[in-house]
């Protein structure tokens, strides 16, 4: 039934072709019956060519008999005398031939030629014959007087058996005409009946070779179907091994922590103790929220629900989620949102978030120390053609890149991820044994939003590029909002030895129309040049000439921000301290405060 | 059935095994051929009354030429063969006519095929196709209904000449 599926058609056809079939079935055997019955009926008919040509001979035996007849009385001389009944033995042998054209299958066949007039003439041809009786007594008794009137009425006769025998003839070749037709007919039905057969035989020998084929592909099916049944109970089992792997951890943790709270006094800790039980339980609710994802993803009843939101907005709420993650491991991450996007989409941004989470929490994993950066820009794929719901005016593409300066993915989960969940082939792997729950959702989300998901691993990090298709909202519909942008070029001095932080955090500048100058071993020694910022990051060889450095800003008047605490701590100095993730609604407010409302006094200084 | 009959028959024929004596009657058949017993000059005649004590056998059937059916008494040329010393398998049979036709002597054995001297009891007459006709049971054998038997089936028998196995 599983082959019928959606193909409703087929079940009538099929009851047809059974119809046929038992059509056939009893269309052959009445064309071989017919076949028998023909055949059996023509060697009746070779019957009655036998009793026909009998007849013929019969008849032509009489004649000569009558001429043999003749012929002794004929020879008759007086030493002939007495005859001793040879006269009558001959005669007899005359008659037996008559008997036999009138009593025998023969005499029943010549009855019907000509309309009766041969049994006419035959009863004449006896009659005439049995009144010879007479004068042939008179013989044997030895009276050869009666022999001449005898011989005179035999040879009267010849003229009556003449014409029996044309009429037998005539008869005879009358009657094996219409046996011929009517064998032709015979034979006719025979080739009719042949032609029936063998077009039957082909019929059955399609439906044989169909049904032989349907068989084949049903047998196919079927274990298709049992071994699915097997590998479905082996992903049930390989799932509720991935669960308890996944949520062991999260509640092992819960655990600990509250074993400690319950044994130490309440201190400063506790608070960070409580968040930590918070985002274990968050993280196990994940969990459970990614298991109910895939499932329904699996049966196809996932639908996805666009919103018209803030992109900006939306993405660092959910850099929100694992800044503790982050924290805890002391990784530096940045995001960077191309201002040429819309201010506002529509696309599903629950699932968006469950996937920058799954690719986040990815690069967390596999990466011990350094950055990870996100970045939100324009795509340059089209987006698929489909109906624009109401309130959006175009259909777009942007593209969100996640990357990490870790140790890189291994090359057997690199393999997986390869995987394209979308294509028929790869449904039949199971995906959640091979990456972890998070991932998984992930590659079957994008797949899901008609999106494309990419990356690139090396020991020096990963990083995921994916694909999303998004629509923009009316422009009335979209409440307007203006970021901050100095209106002069302003210059900024970088100082951070991780090249990619370095990057990311110069785009997010020249958002604000700020041109950074990463740090370099002799951007001391140029002490005429000014910086209108100075950024402090984490950088070895600015260790060694940091103080001099500070006391040249100061001189300057250049506002120093930093994410460095170290630096932070050691030097007494007006700093504007930065945490990490940094996000461009956390640097807005303070490049406006340097560059905006001070903006024209400092101008006005420089003057 | 048939064949226990004819093993019975030919130990009762044992004291039949004599010389042949000379007909007393009308000679109704001569036998001519590879014979050994003889009681004429290289032939063997017979009378009515000679055949009679040959053992005797009955076919009950219908035939093509005489209407109904009919009982049909008579000898079997396995006898005759045997009474004349000879080694023959195979007869050719001539009637009065003049017309001959050829039996195999198995006819008589595997075909029941016999030599009818009587018709429902009485003696054949000429004009019944008598005194001498061969008779196969049509009805019995399904097989025997075609032109070779009843080609063979010859009536009015004046004449048998037996042919060696040599010719």
């Amino acid at each position: 039934m599983r082959l019928l599926e959606g193909r409703s058609w087929l079940l009538p056809l099929k009851q047809w072709m059974l119809y046929i079939f038992i059509f056939i079935i009893i269309s052959v055997s009445i064309a071989v019956f017919g076949i028998i019955t023909y055949t059996s009926d023509n060697a009746k008919k070779n019957n009655s060519r036998r009793v026909f040509e009998s007849a013929l001979w019969n008849a032509l035996q009489l004649q000569i008999q009558s001429y043999r007849f003749q012929n002794y009385l004929v020879a008759l001389d007086s030493s002939d005398y007495p005859l001793n009944g040879t006269a009558f033995f001959e005669y007899d042998l005359l008659m037996s031939r008559v008997d036999l054209l009138r009593e025998s299958d023969v005499g029943s066949l010549i009855k019907k030629f000509e309309g009766g007039r041969t049994t006419r003439l035959l009863n004449i041809i006896n009659g005439e014959l049995e009144l010879l009786s007479f004068n042939l007594s008179k013989i044997e008794a030895g009276d050869p007087s009666y022999l001449p009137d005898l011989i005179d009425r035999i040879q009267k006769i010849e003229g009556q058996m003449n014409e029996f025998i044309s009429l037998v003839n005539k008869g005879s070749n009358a009657f094996i005409s219409n046996q011929h037709q009517e064998l032709q007919k015979n034979l006719s039905y025979i080739q009719l009946l042949s032609l029936v057969l063998f077009g039957c035989l082909c019929v059955l020998c399609f439906i044989t070779i169909k049904g032989l084929s349907e068989f084949k592909k049903t047998t196919k099916s079927n274990k298709e179907l049992r071994s699915g049944i097997q590998s479905t109970s082996e992903d049930k089992a390989n799932l509720v091994a991935l669960i308890n792997q996944e949520i062991r951890s999260p509640i092992n943790s819960i655990l600990s922590i509250a074993n400690t709270l319950k044994n130490e006094q309440p201190t400063e800790s506790s608070q960070e103790l409580s968040k930590h039980i918070k985002e274990s339980g968050r993280q196990l609710i994940q969990t459970i929220e990614i298991l109910s994802d895939l499932t329904l993803i699996d049966t196809q009843k996932m639908t996805l629900t666009s919103t018209v939101e803030n992109l900006q907005e939306s993405i660092e709420n959910i850099l929100a989620i694992v800044t503790p993650q982050l924290s805890r491991k002391d990784l530096k991450c940045v995001v960077y949102i191309d201002p040429a996007l819309p201010e506002y989409i529509s696309v599903d941004f629950v699932r968006i978030k469950e996937i920058i989470i799954a690719l986040l929490q990815n690069a967390i994993t596999y990466t011990p120390s350094g950055s990870i950066s996100v970045q939100v820009r324009a795509s340059s794929l089209s987006a698929p053609s489909t109906t624009l719901p109401t309130g959006t005016q175009e259909a777009r593409m942007l593209q969100i890149a996640i990357r990490d300066t870790g140790i890189g993915m291994p090359s057997q989960l690199q393999q997986h991820l390869r995987a394209n969940p979308s294509l028929p082939i790869k449904q039949k792997e199971s995906i959640p044994n091979m990456m972890d729950l998070s991932l998984t959702l992930c590659h079957k989300l994008v797949y899901l939003m008609k999106g494309e998901i990419d990356f690139s691993s090396t020991q020096q990090g990963s990083e995921f590029w994916i694909d999303i298709p998004f629509n923009v909202p009316d422009n009335n519909a979209i409440p307007q909002q203006s970021n901050f942008k100095c209106t002069d070029k302003k210059q900024a001095l970088l100082i951070e030895k991780d090249a990619h932080l370095a990057t990311i955090i110069g785009l997010q500048l020249a958002l604000f129309n700020i041109d950074v100058t990463p740090f370099k071993e002799n951007s001391f020694d140029d002490e005429n040049h000014h910086y209108d910022l100075v950024i402090l990051g984490d950088s070895n060889q600015f260790e060694f000439d940091k103080n001099e450095a500070f006391l040249q800003w100061r001189m300057k008047g250049s506002p120093i921000l930093s994410y460095h605490f170290q630096s932070i701590d050691s030097i007494n100095s007006p700093i504007i301290p930065l945490h990490f993730p940094l996000l461009q609604n956390q640097l807005d407010p303070i490049i406006s405060t340097l560059f905006g409302s001070n903006q024209d006094t400092e101008k006005n200084k420089h003057d | 059935m048939r064949l226990v009959s004819v093993l019975v028959l030919l130990i009762s024929f044992s004291s039949f095994s004599h010389a042949l004596d000379k007909p007393e009657g009308k000679v109704i058949l001569t036998v001519t051929g590879a014979i050994n017993g003889s009681n004429l000059d290289q032939s063997a005649e017979f009378d009515f009354a000679m055949l009679q004590d040959f053992p005797q056998y009955s076919v009950t059937t219908n035939n093509p030429w005489i209407r109904g059916s009919h009982t049909y008494q008579g000898f079997s040329a396995v006898d005759l063969v045997k009474i004349l010393s000879s080694e023959s398998v195979r007869l050719q049979v001539f009637a009065f006519n003049g017309y001959m036709t050829e039996i195999p002597l198995n006819d008589f054995v595997e075909k029941g095929a016999i030599f009818a001297i009587k018709q429902d009891g009485q003696p054949m007459t000429i004009r019944k196709l008598g005194p001498i006709m061969v008779i196969y049971p049509f009805d019995e054998l399904e097989e025997l209904k075609s032109e070779i038997y009843y080609g063979r089936s010859i009536w009015q028998v004046a004449e048998i000449k037996l042919i060696g196995s040599m010719e």
